[in-house]
């Protein structure tokens, strides 16, 4: 089971607008200056104690290098991460047909985790999972971890 | 702070990375010290100011593309008069030689 999330308004929010995590210590929260939606370091952990792989898919292009030392000052560590030149690399490369930004089953990624419209909207017609995080909501959390848990049981049911 | 730098340098090395000569025009233009390169890593020392006061600073990058361009990540910023003990374990864990601990710094 493979959870992934996109960055920019998922995990990255504004502090003007939503609640965050605290920033890390003098100079790392300059050196870092993207904030945390508030409770990320708990769903990530948790989703991690279930056994389940979590990842980052983002049409960013903010480096691996970048991300990982970020994640670090809050304690997280990704299974894996895909930017938008590892997505066009491996997914779109030199295909004539322009695919969506995001093509989470390609990574046999369960459920995505996304604020963008489109990317619920292109859900169906190419076959993956996801769910849509998108404004302040004190309940996400646990949403998400109630939609990781029903497709991780769905996912049981189809191979049983 | 030329003398920490060159023994962050010197640590790059004693850990078995390498003095490469990427980002040449950089290096002229910017000032940008020498990128170390270690199994795939890229890496450099380097100075930066964050709201006015220095630190010495851990740079690197694992795609030859980037740090062709001198494009390296900042990942470790230090005290100017940081003990050698800390920093020997900074460059440790930013060339991969040992892994980072849960929550660092
Ligand atoms: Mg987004």
């Amino acid at each position: 089971m493979r959870v992934s999330f996109d960055l920019d308004d998922v995990l990255f929010v504004s502090p003007d607008s939503y609640e965050t995590e605290p920033a890390p210590g003098f100079p790392f929260n300059r050196m870092f200056p993207d904030r945390l939606r508030k409770g990320t370091p708990e769903l990530i952990h948790a989703l991690q104690e279930r056994g389940y792989e979590v990842w980052i898919y983002t049409s960013s292009y903010r480096t691996e290098t970048y991300l990982r030392a970020l994640f670090r000052a809050y304690g997280i560590r990704f299974d894996s991460i895909v930017n938008a030149q590892r997505h066009q690399i491996e997914v779109q490369r030199d295909r004539r047909e322009r695919l969506p930004q995001k093509l989470p089953n390609f990574y046999r990624i369960s459920l995505h985790v996304d604020d963008e419209k489109a990317v619920q909207e292109n859900a169906r017609r190419y076959g993956y999972r996801t769910m849509r995080v998108y404004e302040p909501d004190e309940h996400w959390v646990e949403k998400v971890l109630r939609e990781a848990d029903r497709i991780y049981r769905l996912q049981q049911e189809e191979h049983a | 702070m030329e003398e920490k730098l060159q023994k962050i340098e010197a640590l790059f090395v004693k850990y078995g990375a390498v003095p490469t000569s990427l980002d040449e025009a950089n290096r002229t233009r910017f000032g940008d010290r020498v990128i170390f390169e270690r199994s795939g890593c890229y890496i450099r020392a380097g100075v930066a100011a964050f709201d006015g006061q220095p630190f010495l600073t851990l740079s690197s990058i694992d795609q030859l593309k980037f740090a062709e361009l001198g494009m390296l990540e900042d990942v470790d910023a230090l005290p100017v008069d940081c003990p050698d003990e800390r920093l020997e374990q900074a460059v440790r864990y930013a060339l991969g030689v040992e892994p980072y601990p849960e929550v660092y710094p």
